[in-house]
């Protein structure tokens, strides 16, 4: 039942949030303007998850590239792992397990766990769809910008709210995901490439994980 | 003259009713088939399988889109198609999150029950130090998975998570797409009725269409391909529906012009017209209402009914106008009803086959000649009277009488025949194989193939049938079966195998698995199973405990309106008073499937093609027994009427030999003879035996008119048969090349065999 719905959460949230830096005088419509993907963005990040079922908080980290029509993570620690979501379909690939798991997504926007993250994605470049499904508050100060979302009731009912924040002028380097049971996710994320070299870097991993497919 | 005026309204008002409410089958099961025992009622519902025959299997492929293009493309096939109100269902051949939720709060409180086949191996593997590692191990990946809440809602009646353990088995026992780039298949299940064949062709011109104009917008991009039974059966319902037509005309127009040649006369061929009009509405409305349907094949060969029935018109209205009149006509009745009952017993002997199409092949044959008959002898009169037809034959082959020619051709022309007969008839053999008579379907099977070598799918047509008193013994028979299977599988003779478990488990095996839980459930284990979550760095605190279980076990019932029923109701059937377990089997050899199963009590490897076999070679066989019996009453009828055995054997012999003659021709040729051609030569039997009749009887003492009547007869029936040939329908071929020979060689053979020898 393991896939790789966790990290693509990570990815789409990036998607919608890391591409574009943010203007110290943006507003909450400049932001989600200029949250739509464009050219390809590397990303190295790190994932604490904290659990109640688990006894210490569980840390991840690794690659994450954000382009147009893919989102693609080469996880690296605890274990290789990659990870890549395009619209009709998600790829598992986990070498070390020999592992190579297919999701045919009949509904993109609905994958178990991420939802709230891709029906962001999926409204974040209109300020009124986004107010249909959150209740939206954008706040800017001390030098950093935080938008935070809280689930409108019965749209998702595990997820207490979403909290993306960066630093002025900046784009997205941390997201926060809590849950109703208390248990919450941290994403941080460091700019690396973008562009071109991005692609190039992409490109080459991809190539990789054709390789393995079934 | 007031007879024949009732008598052409009649024959209006036949025809039309005939046309409008006659309800014609094109399904080729319905004609070779009926289910008379278990065994072929099991078969007859396979083929006939209402879920396979409303299903399409739809391959796309599109090598040049990215994956996006692709995507928005499906999604929009999909949008269209199931926004048609005749499309039930659109899948992709894996279930959909919400399927799979609800197949999980479905199965989720089974978990334990469902475990395992071995619950006395597998349970204290699990509870071993290593195997509750790995199930831990498994409980942390998925609460570190993607979907950490879908494993958190779980643990309060699952702390072990055994519910991912059984997803995963399922997983392995579905049929299921594979993953290749560029291409994807759709299942469509429609609501359109099986037996619907023109919905059916409606809906695949909608499906084309919508494919053409979202194909046209990304330039002829995507290449589809459609499959599936409604596809196959509406093929065949076309080219049953264009053999008709062809037959019909060709056949009609043949005759018309060998008529306008032979009597140079448009009335006579009017009037016969007419005679044959209602003979075919008489036979269509009686097969109709004893049928309820009257099968396109039966239409197909109905047509060339005429060939035999319009023997009784012309023989009379030759001798009407050779001999006495129209007064003939009542000294030609009695031959003529002996040449019909002749003709009636041979099919009512096919009829007895058990055959289902040879049944109403029959019926309709034996009405159509009785019809014939009477109008004959009852409204033929009444037309010449009305219409005053040229009735004088313009053809002659009477040269064949003269003593000097018969004298020269008999011995050459019998000795010609023997050996082909001996020769001939030494090499004959038969065959079963069904798929010979249908039409041409190679097309249709490569792209069926095609399409299906992107599925991890059953292989149709053969699966291993598990059979018990009920569903309790044919579960338990099919779980004892699936260890030899992987067997298989391990040694590559087989692909892939799709059992009941874990869908449906039998009582026994659910109730092992709960025993074995709640013995195994004891302090020890819940402690070394805390022990092993706090290994996995796991906080044992916040689970729930592990319960004994007592849950009654999962029914089918219980199945019924959940996702997990239509994965399962097509496995469980009922076969006669026994309850059957299908277990559906990938692609595999199935002479070492078939020898690994042999031996086992309640198991049997089924082929749906060997079954067919096996079913038309008992038809074939009873058939011919029928038609033997058939052909000896004809011989008692004949001895009865002659009086004498030897005379009756006279007049048997011309059809006899030809009939032999043809057999052997087919058997030089290396032909393997069929159903259809036993039908052929029951066909060209009754017609020869009628001229030996009348040759015989010669009831007007002029031999030479009843030759000419003959010779007419048999080149319209020659020609009427003949034009079989040009159908797709290789069953109506086998037709075509038996009874155009045999009936010209029957009327050949008459004054060879039975000139001067037959007293009348």
């Amino acid at each position: 039942m393991r896939s790789p719905t966790r990290q693509a959460l990570r990815l789409l949230a990036l998607l919608l949030l890391l591409p574009a830096p943010v203007l110290a005088t943006d507003t909450l419509d400049d932001v989600l303007a200029r949250m739509q993907a464009g050219q390809p963005h590397h990303y190295r990040y790190r994932e604490i998850r904290h659990m109640e079922l688990l006894e210490d908080d569980w840390q991840a980290q690794g690659d994450l590239f954000v382009a147009e029509r893919r989102l693609f993570i080469a996880q690296s620690l605890p274990r290789p792992l990659l990870i890549s979501i395009t619209a009709s379909r998600m790829l598992y690939l986990d070498p070390q397990h020999d592992v190579r798991r297919v999701r045919i997504l009949q509904d993109n926007t609905n994958i178990p766990g991420i939802t709230p993250l891709l029906q962001f994605f999926r409204t974040s470049h209109s300020r009124a769809e986004l107010e249909k499904r959150f209740r939206v508050r954008f706040t800017s100060t001390q030098g950093r910008w935080t938008l935070h979302l809280v689930p409108d009731s019965g749209w998702h009912r595990f997820v207490r709210y979403l909290e993306i924040s960066g630093n002025e002028s900046q784009g997205t380097d941390h997201i926060h995901l809590e849950f109703t049971d208390n248990d919450y996710t941290d994403w941080f994320l460091t700019a690396q490439s973008s562009g071109a070299q991005a692609a190039a870097e992409m490109e080459a991993l991809l190539q990789q994980t054709r390789s393995w497919q079934p | 003259m007031k007879h024949a005026g009732w008598f052409l309204v009649l024959s209006a008002g036949l025809a039309l009713l005939a046309i409008t409410t006659t309800r014609i089958h094109t399904d080729i099961t319905d004609f070779f088939f009926h289910g008379d025992d278990a065994d072929s009622a099991f078969l007859v519902n396979q083929l006939q399988s209402d879920e396979l025959a409303r299903r399409y299997l739809v391959g796309f492929s599109y090598p040049d889109l990215d994956e996006e293009a692709g995507f928005d493309f499906l999604t929009a096939v999909r949008q269209r198609l199931e926004a048609d109100p005749d499309v039930q269902r659109v899948n992709s051949g894996r279930p959909s999150e919400a399927a799979l939720r609800q197949l999980i709060q479905v199965y989720a409180p089974h978990h334990v029950q469902l475990f395992s086949l071995q619950p006395e191996q597998d349970f204290p593997t699990l509870f071993s130090t290593q195997g509750l590692d790995a199930q831990e191990l498994r409980v942390r990946e998925a609460l570190l998975g993607p979907d950490p809440q879908l494993a958190k809602s779980l643990l309060h009646e699952d702390p072990m998570l055994l519910t991912l353990n059984w997803l995963q088995k399922l997983g392995r026992s579905t049929p299921r797409p594979l993953t290749r780039q560029g291409y994807s298949v759709l299942f469509v299940d429609t609501r359109i009725d099986a037996t619907d064949t023109a919905a059916q062709a409606r809906f695949q011109q909608r499906l084309q269409t919508i494919f053409k104009q979202l194909d046209a917008s990304l330039g002829d991009a995507v290449h589809m391909e459609v499959t599936g039974v409604p596809v196959f059966a509406v093929h065949i319902k076309n080219a049953v529906a264009q053999d008709i037509q062809r037959v019909s005309i060709l056949s009609a127009a043949s005759v018309a012009l060998l008529f306008l040649l032979v009597f140079r006369s448009g009335r006579a061929l009017l009037v016969t017209a007419l005679l044959m009009l209602t003979t075919l509405a008489t036979a269509v409305l009686v097969t109709d209402g004893v049928f309820g349907y009257v099968h396109g094949l039966t239409l197909a060969l109905g047509t060339t009914l005429i060939g035999v029935c319009i023997d009784y018109p012309i023989h009379a209205m030759v001798h009407a106008s050779e001999a006495a009149g129209a007064a003939t006509l009542q000294r030609l009745w009695s031959p003529m009803i002996l040449a019909g009952i002749t003709t009636v017993i041979g099919y009512a002997a096919l009829a007895m086959s058990g055959f289902p199409g040879l049944q109403q092949i029959a019926l309709f044959s034996a009405t159509g000649i009785l019809t014939a008959l009477l109008l004959t002898r009852f409204a033929l009169p009444g037309l010449i009277a009305m219409f005053h037809p040229s009735l004088h034959p313009r053809l002659s082959a009477n040269w064949l009488l003269a003593e000097p020619v018969t004298r020269i051709l008999r011995p050459g022309i019998l000795v010609v025949a023997a050996v082909v007969v001996v020769a001939g008839d030494s090499r004959l053999h038969w065959s079963s194989d069904l798929n010979t008579l249908s039409p041409d379907l190679e097309q249709l099977r490569q792209r069926d193939r095609s399409i299906r070598t992107h599925l991890v799918t059953v292989e149709p047509g053969r699966f291993l049938l598990v059979s018990g008193n009920n569903i309790e013994q044919a579960l338990q028979s099919a779980e004892q079966l699936i260890p030899r299977l992987r067997q298989l599988h391990d040694e590559g003779v087989l692909d892939a195998f799709f059992p009941v478990y874990p869908l449906l488990a039998s009582r026994a095996l659910q109730q092992r698995n709960e025993t074995q839980w709640n013995e195994i459930l004891d302090a020890a284990a819940s402690t070394h199973w805390r022990q092993a979550l706090e290994r996995h760095g796991l906080n044992a605190r916040t689970f729930p405990p592990l319960q004994p279980e007592r849950l009654a076990p999962l029914q089918p019932a219980d199945l019924k309106g959940t996702s997990a029923w239509p994965l399962i109701s097509s496995q469980l059937v009922q076969l006669g008073e026994q309850t059957a377990a299908i277990i559906w089997l990938g692609h595999h050899d199935p002479g070492r499937v078939r020898r690994a199963v042999a031996g086992i009590p309640q198991v049997r490897y089924f082929s749906q093609k060997d079954s067919i076999t096996r079913l038309a070679t008992r038809y074939r066989e009873h058939a011919t027994t029928m038609l033997l019996l058939g052909m000896l009453t004809i011989l008692l009828l004949l001895a009865v009427r002659y009086r004498s055995l030897r005379r009756a054997l006279q007049v048997l012999a011309p059809a006899a030999a030809s009939i032999l003659i043809v057999m052997g021709a087919w058997g030089l040729v290396g032909v393997p003879l069929g159903m259809l051609h036993l039908v052929g030569l029951l066909l060209a039997a009754a017609i020869c035996v009628d001229y030996g009749i009348f040759f015989a009887d010669n009831r007007v003492g002029d031999r030479r008119i009843t030759f000419q009547a003959i010779m007419v007869s048999a080149l319209t029936s020659a020609v009427s048969f003949g034009a079989l040939g040009a159908a797709q329908t290789p069953a109506l071929h086998a037709l075509a090349w038996t009874v155009a020979p045999a009936v010209l060689l029957g009327f050949l053979l008459c004054p060879l065999m039975l000139r001067g020898r037959v007293s009348c």
